[in-house]
């Protein structure tokens, strides 16, 4: 009798059944992966999921085409200036191509710079020409001009840096906002607190052409986007080439410059229904801006020619669940891994930043990381290895400055900065093995559920294949149907730079439902690929 | 609105034909505000070539304004006449 076609070669007979499950072992009885790249997916039906996608995805990044445990961080700037929560982290470059580091706290400014040493303090003075103060727990919202940094805390007027005066000045001229943008050659502020008549949410401000500190005389003006509809506040301004987006609670509207002196600006409404309200999330990046929205429970990339794309769907639920005081979370672009970061208030009664989720913009692939808690997000570079950007395409900044615009090349080594509510400015690079702290976070990839629907299955012989780039601990585990992670298998790596099988060997666990996952302290970890060969039982009545 | 070539072509033309369309970026010609003397006078249009004509937007004040001189329109300038001083007008010149 002929050996039928559905027995392999060690006489096991797999049935091939129908089923509406897209993560299948294939003839050989094998689940594989040939990367981890599908990012982190729940709440997706089991017929539309890939192998390459995890339930978890944690304190990871893609880089190069693979999976990674993600960059430690490490003090930045020596001794801290003060231990008070750090509100503000921002790249000032000047005329002249001379990049500040900017800490912005409740009651201080501090600057670093490599022509100083250490942090120098900036004076704060306010409208009345008194020792000033910023909001507490405020967030800031930038814009440049000339060579002057301006600021908004959303309570005191607009606020200008001088760096060749070291002085921080309100200006008396200027309006009580909360958000400001450069568009058109002058500052333009929105969501308007104007003081005597109370807070104008939906209000527009600017001033005359290039002059800051004129907001009356002609070519100054202001629009009441309220009139058009009560309650839907302004969230943020974002500059465009010669357009700039208004993104509102509940809606998107369109700024343009008109070629008159009166009125010089036509505001109409582009898109209603999808707006924002987590304000700071809002960030440019390169084709347009992307924003995350608790009431549709999703973020968003938005362009003037594509209108909307959802980009959080695979995640909104762990997205949004337990998360507080949405005015404090806070977005992020890193134009050189082409990730954006947002950062929550996760965790009742928490007070800062505990959660970050990061957006690989390639892959459109999600992962979050569960530390360092901290209080700002800052995406900063500064000199070091020769690594030229003058021919780089978009922002350096969400709403700072196109390095394009500068003569020179400007030398820079890309890093990630954080401030934490103890005062530290935090760098975040794979220079750096585990967190500033000490703390040795696990990167982890927890497998979609790889279970069958009407038989039990056992694991047989998983293998992930690793390279490590430093000495660390890999930790494999296997669970199903509901139980306790099993299995456990530790293996230490030596620093090599081939392959490396990590494995959980022979027969493992087995169910209805079945998952793997990889815990790993060690630095940089590179998780490549991965199968497991899978047993039929018998099936379910 | 401008079209963006290799953006989506449902939505782009949604918004556009419906309230988008805006004659200084889809339709071809340029916005001159401009204070007029009573009689005939030249204005600067800098279009590149010799316009066909242009509509009134707006006129702040009794007057009126009219085209002069078409003949020696060029792709510079064209001439216009006011039965008023100090008319201040906004055209549409196309």
């Amino acid at each position: 009798m002929p050996r039928p076609d559905n027995v392999d070669s060690v006489g096991k007979l797999y049935r091939h059944v129908a089923s509406p499950v897209s993560i299948q072992p294939d003839q050989s009885g094998v689940i594989s992966s040939p990367h981890l790249l599908g990012g982190m997916v729940r709440g997706v039906p089991r017929d539309q999921l890939s192998a390459a996608s995890g339930e978890v995805v944690r304190n990871t990044r893609i880089r190069e085409g693979e999976l990674r445990r993600r960059p430690g961080t490490s003090i930045f700037g020596g001794t801290k200036p003060n231990s008070e929560p750090i509100l503000g982290l921002v790249m000032f470059v000047n005329e002249s191509g001379d990049i500040w580091l900017c800490r912005i706290t409740q009651n201080s400014f501090y600057v670093a710079n490599p022509a100083l040493e250490g942090w120098t303090s900036f004076e704060i003075i306010d409208e009345n020409d008194e020792p000033g103060s910023f909001p507490p727990n405020a967030r800031f919202s930038y814009s440049q001009f000339f060579d002057s940094l301006y600021m908004a805390d959303g309570v005191n007027r607009i606020w200008e840096i001088n760096f060749g005066h070291h002085k921080v000045r309100e200006l008396k001229e200027a309006p009580r906002a909360s958000f400001i943008m450069t568009f058109a050659e002058r500052i333009v502020a929105a969501h308007i607190d104007q003081f005597v008549g109370g807070v104008r949410p939906s209000s527009v401000h600017w001033p005359i052409n290039a002059d800051p500190r004129d907001w009356t005389g002609l070519g100054s003006g202001q629009e009441d986007l309220a009139m058009q509809d009560i309650g839907d506040a302004i969230a943020g301004l974002v500059p465009l080439e010669n357009d700039a987006l208004i993104i509102r609670r509940n809606s998107v509207w369109i700024m343009n410059r008109q070629p008159f002196e009166a009125p010089i600006f036509r505001f109409r409404q582009f898109m209603h229904g999808i707006g924002c309200d987590l304000p700071y999330s809002i960030t440019r990046v390169p084709g347009g801006v992307i924003f995350a929205d608790q009431k549709t429970r999703d973020v968003y990339f938005f362009s003037t020619s594509q209108g909307p794309q959802r980009l959080a769907s695979t995640i909104n639920e762990d997205l949004y669940r337990d998360i507080e005081k949405l005015e404090f979370a806070q977005g992020e672009y890193d134009p050189f891994e082409g990730e954006y970061h947002l950062s929550v208030v996760f965790g009742e009664d928490e007070d800062y930043l505990t959660r970050t989720w990061v957006l690989n913009l390639s892959t459109r692939s999600w992962s979050y990381d569960d530390s360092p808690e901290i209080s700002t997000l800052g995406v900063v570079s500064l000199p070091g290895a020769a690594v030229a950007i003058d021919d780089l395409v978009g922002t350096i900044d969400a709403q700072m400055v196109t390095i394009d615009e500068y003569g020179d090349p400007i030398a820079v080594t890309p890093n990630l900065f954080k401030g934490t509510e103890e005062g530290e400015v935090l760098r975040q690079s794979y220079d750096a093995d585990h967190d500033w702290d000490g703390t040795e976070f696990e990167g982890e990839f927890q497998s979609q559920n790889l279970g069958s629907l009407t038989n039990k299955r056992s694991f047989k012989d998983l293998t992930l294949r690793v390279i490590a780039p430093s000495d660390g601990d890999v930790t494999l585990q296997e669970k199903g149907d509901g139980g306790d992670w099993r299995f456990t298998k530790t293996t230490a790596l030596s620093a090599q730079s081939h392959i490396q099988n990590v494995r959980i060997p022979k027969k493992g666990q087995t169910g209805n439902d079945l998952y793997w996952r990889v815990r790993a302290t060690a630095p940089g970890l590179r998780m490549l690929s991965y199968w497991v060969r899978v047993v039929e039982k018998s099936r379910q009545r | 609105m401008k079209y963006e070539a290799g953006g989506d072509l449902d939505f782009q033309l949604s918004k556009m034909l419906n309230g988008g369309l805006e004659l200084g970026e889809n339709v071809q010609g340029t916005f001159l505000e401009i204070e007029l003397d009573f009689g005939e006078q030249q204005v600067q249009h800098n279009l590149g070539y010799t316009p066909s004509g242009f509509v009134l937007v707006m006129k702040q004040g009794q007057g009126d304004v009219w085209a002069a001189k078409v003949s020696d329109w060029n792709s510079q300038s064209l001439w216009l006449e006011s039965n008023v001083k100090n008319l201040k007008v906004r055209l549409f010149v196309m």
